[in-house]
């Protein structure tokens, strides 16, 4: 079965991130594929490159991009969204004159449109709201 | 031609304490201009997103209430809220923006079962 994933709430603050990630990790070990991650509301969070967890805490930014580049996994990021918190990549930093970008491959900056497509193409499209 | 999807958007959250309200209906509505059937459904607190005279300016924040009338526009007329949430929040159909259908509980089980996709807020 092709799935997708939104997660819309942030890491850290919430469970919804880290049970995506379990969940997209049981899947594939069941020989489900897992077409597109959407990353809105608070759930942009997951892909700042600023991230630091404690070193005894698990490095979701981490496992996020291992994740990606081993399944080729799309990670999309509502860009609406991700302006409002600081979440710019190298594109929109410059665009909106900002010192710095802290978001880069595998995690790209889109729209809304990502996730009612991943939901048209995708068997499964399953939210992970808290 | 391609298919149309059928996707129901479930929110349950009340408008202004969170960002919810308006990432649901953002999404619906980017739905419905992908030309997909689209569905909502409001329960628990969010019923209040519904009510009119809304005065969130002074939050300050954008309406939510007036996002809803642009429901209209993008064809999405399948609006549906809980009977039960609405009762135990001493709010009526009339005290609402838009048009709704009420609906029980337990008749949501055969509404999601309708729809292709269901996406929670």
């Amino acid at each position: 079965m092709i799935f997708s994933l939104s997660i819309t709430q942030s890491p850290y603050s919430h469970q919804g991130s880290l049970t995506a990630y379990k969940f997209a990790r049981s899947a594939l070990a069941k020989g489900h594929s897992i077409h597109r991650i959407f990353f809105y509301g608070g759930g942009v969070l997951n892909s700042s490159a600023l991230t630091i967890p404690p070193q005894d805490e698990f490095n979701l930014f981490e496992a996020w991009k291992i994740l990606a580049n081993d399944f080729d996994i799309e990670l999309i990021v509502c860009i609406a969204s991700a302006l409002r918190r600081g979440i710019l990549d190298a594109d929109e930093a410059a665009r909106y004159e900002k010192d710095a970008a802290n978001l880069h491959a595998p995690f790209i900056l889109s729209g809304l449109g990502q996730l009612l497509d991943a939901v048209i193409e995708s068997d499964r499209l399953i939210t992970f709201s808290n | 031609m391609p298919t149309i999807t059928k996707i129901l958007f479930i929110t349950d959250k009340a408008p202004y304490a969170s960002i919810s309200a308006k990432e649901s209906l953002d999404a619906a509505l980017v739905g419905a201009a992908f030309g997909q059937e689209i569905s909502l459904l409001f329960r628990g607190d969010a019923v209040y997103q519904l009510i009119k005279n809304q005065s969130p300016d002074v939050l300050p924040q954008k309406n939510i209430g007036a996002a809803l009338t642009a429901l209209e526009l993008y064809d999405i007329q399948q609006v549906f809220v809980c009977r039960q949430s609405m009762l135990t929040r001493g709010l009526k159909a009339n005290d609402f923006v838009i048009e709704t259908q009420p609906f029980d509980p337990e008749q949501l089980a055969d509404l999601m079962e309708t729809q292709d996709h269901i996406l929670t807020f």
